[in-house]
């Protein structure tokens, strides 16, 4: 394969903090989107108290307590997308976006009309100030290659432009960090590539991109392989992946008419994702993928949307349906202004940038193919037969209580053939092992899958009321048995009454255990004795008290 | 040399059909293998667990299929407590739960929808469907060749495959103010169509002591609660303890958690 020697110049819009912004936050606001226990994004104050990406969540809260911490939504952020795209069409048709808050243009056209790079990226830096009206700043950066006219405006002032003149990309990423690398690739295993690659180079003594781009191709591809190449591109100011030159064939495009036109989002939705499955069968059946689909939307009144997004990684269905759920979820739930006056009529899917799949490696051992796809088939039929929202999927998060330790997530979050592949995230044993393991790793143990000090002890529990059933406990003289401020109990329990109901005895209690969380946040300030009971029928439960209240929060079944 | 030849054709027989029959089948725990018959869990049959530690028992049966690769659904309400899995060592990975809303209509509809999408099915709901939806069900899990594990709940008109009653329960690791929950030893009695085997009694430990399911040890463990408390509560005040004998928990928090005040509560009124 003959080595690009040419770039596209580009433009590329980017939203500082656009997950924050997107679940409604202020820029005042301490507030840090965390996935999987580490921060991805935070608001310009938390960024300040040192809350930067890529930190653990238990970290960043020590730098910034009182954090708010929030789960991304992509739905939101796509939402509070739409209105910076709108103002973007008027500059050029053709926009390209990569993720809710970042998006990119060709510059050659709009860069003509509006006399210039630098007039064009300034006027594109000041209509989206003007669109976000200072939730957030815009930075606006303008050079030959994406790696490069990304960079451009990560140095871009707030709300201002930072233009690279044509043919300087080279000398523009020359004296920037190597470290910048890393942060080319979001998918996590070819960025644990970079990354280790990095530490390799700095080890070598080069600093800096420059020192990188200097080194003959050759010796970078027999050293770091693929991977290498395509940072070695990057760091010469070039595009690894040049858009094709001729368009795709036309047969590949999918289409559906509504008829009746759809009104509400979900409906909608509904459809997009069988379409989404119909173009990706489309595009396997002649081994291609697709990393950029345009998606168009009309209306019976012959409105029309078409947006461009962009992937690092080839489109999956889900990929697709998720983007054609955030672009009608944008324009129909968007600003009334900017909504369609009719129903939705017509969806069409149609692929941008193909090229010849790379294929995915199936599981080797042990792993029944096919059976993640059965399920999410069947989970589909279930929400088609239900609705939204019925499946979930759980996930260990941690926490001291039963309900902490297993969350569970809407299955429409995660993509589930993905999810079923990877590596499972190991619980933690017993609690012996866990002070063992802290103190055997010096607590450098990962905090989610290790269990927490102060957690119920394993067995867990395996019905977690909610709300909890309110039970009044009594000592041998049926008196309530009351708990001091400080965990104590005064009396020893021996009946278990619950409303109005004969009371049991009790055979056995563990504690009192004395917890005491949140005191920093009095919303969520929890302060209660817990104990487990064994009853006279052998049945054993959680219960606890808080302000002189029993009550049972969890029994094992 | 024509018998030499007939029983080469026998044992060639023998074995697909061995095959075959192993690949109608799930996987199951070692140690619960003698209380199925044929050690392992046919596709397309119906499981009933009842009594106290039956949502445990039902993980248990589940666990050894969903870690060799199944998918299991879990129809149950909000309140199940999903942490359990984990002491079973069942992969979260391959865990969905439905939370079916208790008036929906196509109820049975929707249950169908996810027996054909998943190898094990625990429905842990207490929603009552009809005869004829209940046959349908059964129906098609046999034709799917899913394991439908029915945790409590209404009774359905065609008896399970197997029916598993787990009871007796005792906690160890629990005293009068120490220790905490580590095992359970439970007995679990095995009846249904399918059992043809001997009538039974299997003592197991669910959950052993570090989680998972393990034959009961010989000598009955130590069960702490017997030690000194009830017997002097007893001494002290029988009358209560004859105005509070035979109150049922299990039908209790019934009550509580699903606010059913009807035939239910009756019957606990007549109980106690």
């Amino acid at each position: 394969m003959p080595l690009p020697e040419m770039a596209e110049r580009l433009t590329v819009v980017s939203c500082r903090s656009w997950p924050v912004v997107g679940c409604g936050y202020q820029p005042h606001d301490v507030a840090a989107v965390v996935v999987a226990n580490r921060v991805i994004a935070s608001s310009l104050v938390a960024e300040q108290l040192g809350v930067v990406a890529g930190l653990r969540r238990r970290e960043a809260q020590r730098r910034a307590p009182g954090l708010i911490i929030l789960s991304p939504d992509l739905a939101a952020e796509a939402r509070a997308f739409e209105p910076v795209l709108r103002v973007l069409d008027d500059l050029t048709p053709r926009i390209e976006i990569d993720k809710p808050g970042q998006c990119s243009f060709l510059t050659r056209g709009p860069s003509r009309y509006f006399g210039g790079d630098q007039a064009m990226s300034e006027r594109a830096a000041r209509v989206i100030s003007d669109a976000i009206g200072g939730s957030t700043s815009v930075h606006v950066g303008t050079a030959d290659g994406r790696f490069a006219a990304l960079r451009a405006a990560a140095l871009a002032e707030p709300n201002r432009a930072r233009v690279v003149p044509a043919g300087a990309s080279a000398a523009f990423l020359s004296p920037l960090p190597i470290g910048l690398l890393a942060g080319g690739d979001q998918d996590p295993a070819k960025r644990k590539q970079l990354e280790d690659m990095v530490d390799v180079l700095s080890r070598l003594g080069l600093s800096s991109l420059g020192a990188f781009a200097d080194l003959e191709a050759g010796d970078v591809i027999a050293r770091f392989g693929a991977a290498g190449v395509r940072a070695h591109l990057w760091a010469r100011g070039l595009d690894d992946r040049p858009g094709s030159p001729e368009d795709p064939p036309a047969e590949l495009e999918v289409a559906i008419d509504l008829d009746p036109p759809v009104l509400r989002v979900d409906q909608a939705a509904f459809v997009a994702k069988a379409l989404a499955e119909e173009f990706i069968r489309k595009l396997n059946a002649r081994g291609i993928s697709c990393a950029r689909v345009a998606i168009g939307v009309e209306t019976e009144h012959g409105e029309s949307q078409l947006r461009l997004w962009r992937s690092e990684e080839a489109f999956s269905a889900s990929a697709i349906s998720d983007r054609m759920r955030w672009q009608l979820d944008g324009w129909l739930s968007g600003p009334v202004r900017l909504r369609p006056t009719g129903g939705l009529s017509r969806l069409v899917v149609r692929p941008d940038d193909i090229s010849v799949a790379a294929g995915r490696q199936l599981g080797f051992w042990g792993e029944q193919t096919g059976l993640a796809e059965r399920a999410a088939r069947s989970i589909a039929r279930v929400q088609g037969i239900i609705g939204v929202g019925v499946a979930r999927v759980p996930e260990v998060r941690g926490g001291r209580s039963p309900s902490d330790r297993v969350v569970s997530i809407a299955v429409e979050s995660v993509d589930l053939v993905e999810r079923s592949t990877a590596p499972d995230r190991k619980a933690g044993g017993q609690v012996a092992s866990a002070i063992a393991g802290v103190v055997a790793e010096g607590l450098l143990v990962d905090g989610v899958t290790q269990r927490w000090i102060g957690e119920l002890p394993a067995p867990a529990p395996t019905t977690v009321h909610s709300p909890s059933i309110m039970i009044d406990v009594l000592d041998a003289n049926e008196q309530p048995v009351m708990v001091s401020g400080r965990g104590i109990m005064i009396a020893e329990p021996a009946w278990l009454v619950l409303a109005r109901q004969a009371p049991l005895a009790i055979q056995g209690w563990s504690g009192p255990w004395l917890l005491d969380e949140c005191w920093w946040q009095p919303e969520r300030r929890r302060r209660q004795v817990r104990m487990q009971l064994v009853l006279a029928d052998g049945r054993a439960i959680v219960a606890t008290c808080q302000q002189g209240q029993w009550a049972i929060v969890a029994s094992y079944d | 040399m024509r018998s030499a030849a007939h029983l080469e054709l026998v044992r060639e027989s023998v074995t697909t059909a061995a095959n075959l029959a192993h690949e109608r089948t799930l996987p199951i725990l070692p140690d619960l293998a003698a209380m199925v018959p044929s050690g392992a869990l046919q596709r397309g049959s119906t499981l009933a667990v009842h009594g106290v530690g039956a949502t445990s028992f039902a993980l248990a049966l589940a666990g050894q299929a969903v870690r060799e690769g199944s998918f299991m659904a879990v129809i149950a309400p909000p309140s199940f407590g999903l942490a359990a899995c984990l002491d079973f060592d069942i992969p979260l990975r391959r865990v969905v739960q439905f939370v079916l809303p208790s008036n929906v209509e196509n109820w049975a509809q929707a249950v169908a929808a996810v027996v054909d999408g998943f190898d094990v099915v625990l429905l842990a709901d207490r929603h009552r469907v009809s005869n004829s939806q209940a046959r349908q069900l059964l129906a098609r899990n046999r034709e799917r060749g899913s394991i439908l594990i029915r945790v409590e709940g209404p009774a359905w008109p065609d008896a399970a495959d197997l029916r598993f009653d787990v009871s007796s329960p005792e906690w160890s690791g629990l005293g009068q103010g120490h220790g905490h929950l580590l095992a359970r030893k439970v007995a679990v009695q095995v009846a249904g169509r399918r059992y043809h085997g001997r009538q039974r009694v299997h003592e197991i430990m669910l959950p052993a002591h570090q989680g998972g399911v393990a034959p009961a040890p010989a000598l009955p463990a130590p069960v702490t609660h017997l030690a000194s408390g009830p017997t002097s509560l007893v001494a002290t005040a029988p009358a209560v303890v004859g105005r509070f004998a035979g109150a049922d928990i299990d039908a209790m928090l019934d009550v509580a958690d699903t606010g059913h005040t009807g035939e239910d509560a009756a019957g606990l009124d007549a109980i106690a």
